[in-house]
C-alpha cells in the first residue's frame, strides 16, 4: 500500500501546497489503496504511520521555492544514520528512523511542487495551483499503476 | 564574534527555533566569567499585528505562535475572550479543554524528556556530539526511543480528536469549543493507558539513574534562589487550566496566593534590555534580582501543596526529598523530572476524564456579545504560565493586546544557568565539546519556546571563542 504524505503551512500561500494535495487526494482516492495524511510538518511519531506492516510504499509531498519545474519526483535515499531532530524533520529521516526502530524499509519518494509565494496568506498562486492539478492526476495514474501491477 | 573593551565568548547562532538566539560569555580581566547573556534577536510582533483583528480571531491567530504548543495559546486566549464575553463557559466545554491541556502536557513533554534531551541524559555530556543524538538515542535505547515515540503519539492523537489536526488546533473559542469527544475516540484512548503508564516507570527509572550519573555536576544547572510561580486549584493542588496564581520563595514560604491573573500583572514588571527581544519579567516588590522567578513543570511542583491524583502525588513525595524538608526544588535541572511527574499526573487525568459522564452533555458552547472590554486568559502551558491580556473596543476590536509567555518569565533564570554553568566550565584558556553541549543542557532544561533549536542535541551550530583582553584570540571551537 502507499502512504501519502502531504506537508506544509496553508497560512503561507504555496508553501501549503502539499497539504492540499494530500487533502484532495484523500477524497478521492479509496483507503483501501492508498493512506493519506495531510498534516502541518513531519514530526517523529509519523514513524508510526511508517511503520505499518502494509505500508510498502511513502510519498511524500513537499513545495519547493527555485524549482523549474512544476512538479519533481525523486526517489529518497535514506541518510546512513540518524541525526537529530527539532522542529525541522526531514523525509530522508523519518524512513531512517522508522527502518532503525522498526526494522521496516518501505521505498520512499518526494514530489515537490513549485511554490512562487510564500508569504503570509491562504491563497495560492496560479503556477502552484497548475502543479497540483498536474501532480494530481501523476499519483492517481500512480498508485493505479501499482495497484494493477500487484494484481 | 564582537570584542568590546571586556574578553567575551559569543554562541552564535542558535538556530531552530521560534526564533534567532546567541549566547555571551563576558570575561573579566582575571578570565574568569563576568556575566552571560541569552540574546533573542528576532522580533515576532504578534502583539502589533493583532491589533485591529477581532479578538473572535484571536484563538485560531494565536495558535499560530507555536508549533509545538499551540493548544496553550488557544486555550488563553480562548480564556480571555471568554472574559471578554463575560458569560459562564459550560462545564462540559471547561472539561474538554482541560483534557487537550493535559494531552499537550503529555506530547510536548514527551518531545522534550525522550527525543530532545534523551541524547543528553542518557548519553553523557562529554560524548561525541556525533553519537550524541537521535541516532545514539536509537542505537543504544531504541525501547526508549520507540515507547517516547508512542507516548507523543497519545498525546498528539488525543489533541487531533478533539480539535481535527494536533498542530494550531483552531477548537477552543471564547464561550466553550466546537465540539465533543465521541465514544469510539473515548475507548480507543483508554485502551492505550496502561501503556502508557509502563512507558512512565520506565521513564522515572532512566531519570533517577541520569541523576546518579550527574551527580557530581548537577549542581550547576540553574541551582539558586528563585521565587516560583504557577497556578493552583481552590485547595492549593496542581493545576493547569484554571484556578489562582501562587508564588512561593525558595524555602517553600508563600509569599503571594489567590491572585486572579490581573492581581498577578500589577506586581509584574516587564523589564526590557538593548540587547534582547526576549522580556525580562520579574516580581516587583523584590526588584529584578530577587524578584526573578521561575515558571513551568519545576515551579508548579514547588508552589502546590498536592498533586491530587495517586500515582503523581507518590511521585512528587519523591521529588520533594530533593529540595529539603518543606523546602522547594531549586535546582532546574529537576525540570526533567518535573515533567514526567506532570506527564503522569496528566495520563491519570485523562483517564478521570475520559470516564466522566459530563462528555455526553453537548451544550459546549455560551454565545454572547461583548459584555467587558478587557479579558485577560491564564492557563498552564508545558513550558510554564501563559497570559493573554486583550483590550477591545465595543466591536470586539483589538486595541492592545500583550502575551506574557512562560519563556519569557523563565529569561533571568536562564541567562543566570548560562552564567553558573560558564564559571563552572570555563576553566584555563581551552573551550570544548563538554562547555558548549552542558551550556546547550542549560537552555534545554528550560525547554524554552525559542527552542526547537535548542533542542538539536549535538547539531545546534555553535561557534565560540575565548580572546584575552588585548583582543588575541586563545581559542576558538565551532560546530555546524
Amino acid at each position: 500500500m502507499w502512504l501519502i504524505i502531504g506537508y506544509g503551512n496553508v497560512l503561507r500561500e504555496d508553501d501549503g501546497a502539499g497539504f492540499h494535495l494530500a487533502s484532495r487526494l484523500a477524497t478521492d482516492l479509496s483507503p483501501r489503496l492508498v493512506r493519506v495524511l495531510a498534516v502541518h510538518q513531519l514530526t517523529p511519531e509519523l514513524a508510526l504511520e511508517l511503520a505499518a506492516k502494509d505500508v510498502e510504499r511513502v510519498l511524500f509531498v513537499d513545495a519547493r521555492r527555485s524549482q523549474d519545474k512544476p512538479v519533481v519526483m525523486r526517489p529518497l535515499d535514506p541518510p546512513a544514520a540518524v541525526g537529530s531532530c527539532g522542529h525541522q524533520f526531514a523525509p530522508e529521516l523519518l524512513l531512517q528512523m522508522t527502518h532503525s526502530l522498526y526494522g521496516h524499509s518501505a521505498k520512499g519518494w518526494l514530489l515537490t511542487l513549485t511554490a512562487r509565494q510564500m508569504s503570509v496568506g491562504d491563497t495560492l498562486s496560479e503556477s502552484t495551483q497548475s502543479a497540483i492539478f498536474t501532480a494530481d492526476i501523476l499519483i492517481k495514474k500512480l498508485v493505479t499503476a501499482t495497484v494493477v501491477q500487484q494484481k | 564574534m564582537a570584542v568590546d573593551m571586556q574578553q567575551k565568548v559569543i554562541i552564535e547562532p542558535i538556530t531552530r527555533i521560534e526564533g534567532h538566539a546567541k549566547i555571551t560569555i563576558e570575561l573579566d580581566d582575571a578570565g574568569k566569567v563576568a556575566d552571560a547573556r541569552f540574546h533573542v534577536t528576532e522580533f515576532r510582533g504578534f502583539e502589533k499585528f493583532c491589533i485591529g483583528r477581532s479578538f473572535w480571531e484571536m484563538p485560531g491567530i494565536t495558535a499560530r505562535v507555536c508549533g509545538i504548543c499551540p493548544v496553550s495559546h488557544l486555550l488563553a486566549s480562548s480564556k480571555a475572550g471568554d472574559a471578554i464575553l463575560g458569560v459562564r463557559t459550560p462545564a462540559p466545554a471547561v472539561t474538554l479543554r482541560r483534557l487537550m491541556n493535559y494531552a499537550q502536557m503529555v506530547q510536548s513533554h514527551a518531545l522534550s524528556f525522550f527525543l530532545l534531551s534523551g541524547p543528553d541524559l542518557l548519553l553523557g555530556m562529554d560524548t561525541d556530539p556525533a553519537e550524541r543524538n537521535m541516532a545514539g538515542l536509537i542505537k543504544l535505547h531504541p525501547d526508549v526511543a520507540r515507547a517516547g515515540i508512542r507516548l507523543r503519539a497519545f498525546g498528539q492523537a488525543l489533541i487531533r480528536a478533539l480539535g481535527e489536526r494536533s498542530v494550531h488546533p483552531s477548537w477552543s473559542v471564547p464561550g466553550g469549543v466546537r465540539s465533543t469527544l465521541n465514544e469510539q475516540d473515548k475507548e480507543k484512548f483508554l485502551i492505550q493507558l496502561p501503556e502508557m503508564y509502563t512507558t512512565l516507570d520506565t521513564a522515572l527509572d532512566l531519570m533517577k539513574d541520569a541523576l546518579d550519573r550527574y551527580a557530581g555536576e548537577l549542581d550547576t544547572y540553574g541551582n539558586f534562589p528563585s521565587l516560583f510561580v504557577g497556578l493552583v486549584n481552590s485547595d492549593g493542588g496542581l493545576e493547569h487550566y484554571d484556578g489562582h496564581l501562587r508564588i512561593v520563595d525558595s524555602k517553600g514560604r508563600i509569599v503571594e496566593d489567590g491572585l486572579c491573573a490581573e492581581g498577578f500583572l500589577d506586581l509584574i514588571h516587564e523589564g526590557e534590555e538593548t540587547w534582547s527581544y526576549l522580556k525580562f519579567p520579574y516580581y516587583a516588590p523584590l526588584g529584578p534580582e530577587k524578584g526573578m522567578y521561575r515558571v513551568g513543570p519545576l515551579a508548579r511542583l514547588n508552589v502546590c501543596d498536592f498533586a491530587g491524583t495517586p500515582r503523581a502525588d507518590r511521585e512528587l513525595r519523591q521529588f520533594r526529598h530533593f529540595g529539603g524538608r518543606g523546602k522547594t526544588v531549586n535546582n532546574s535541572f529537576y525540570y526533567h523530572y518535573a515533567r514526567l511527574v506532570e506527564i503522569l499526573h496528566s495520563l491519570e487525568r485523562i483517564e478521570e476524564i475520559l470516564a466522566d459522564e459530563i462528555l455526553v452533555d453537548h451544550h459546549i458552547r455560551s454565545r454572547a456579545g461583548v459584555n467587558q472590554n478587557v479579558g485577560i486568559g491564564v492557563s498552564e502551558a508545558p513550558r510554564g504560565t501563559l497570559f493573554h491580556h486583550y483590550q477591545v473596543d465595543d466591536n470586539g476590536i483589538l486595541e492592545k493586546v500583550n502575551l506574557m509567555i512562560a519563556t519569557g518569565q523563565n529569561n533571568l533564570a536562564m541567562n543566570k544557568t548560562i552564567k553558573q554553568l560558564a564559571g563552572r566550565f570555563i576553566r584555563g584558556d581551552k573551550l570544548d565539546e563538554g562547555l558548549l553541549n552542558r551550556v546547550e543542557h542549560g537552555i534545554r532544561v528550560f525547554d524554552p519556546c525559542l527552542s526547537c533549536s535548542t533542542h538539536e542535541a549535538g547539531r545546534m551550530p555553535l561557534h565560540l571563542q575565548l580572546r584575552a583582553a588585548d583582543g588575541t584570540l586563545v581559542d576558538e571551537i565551532k560546530r555546524g
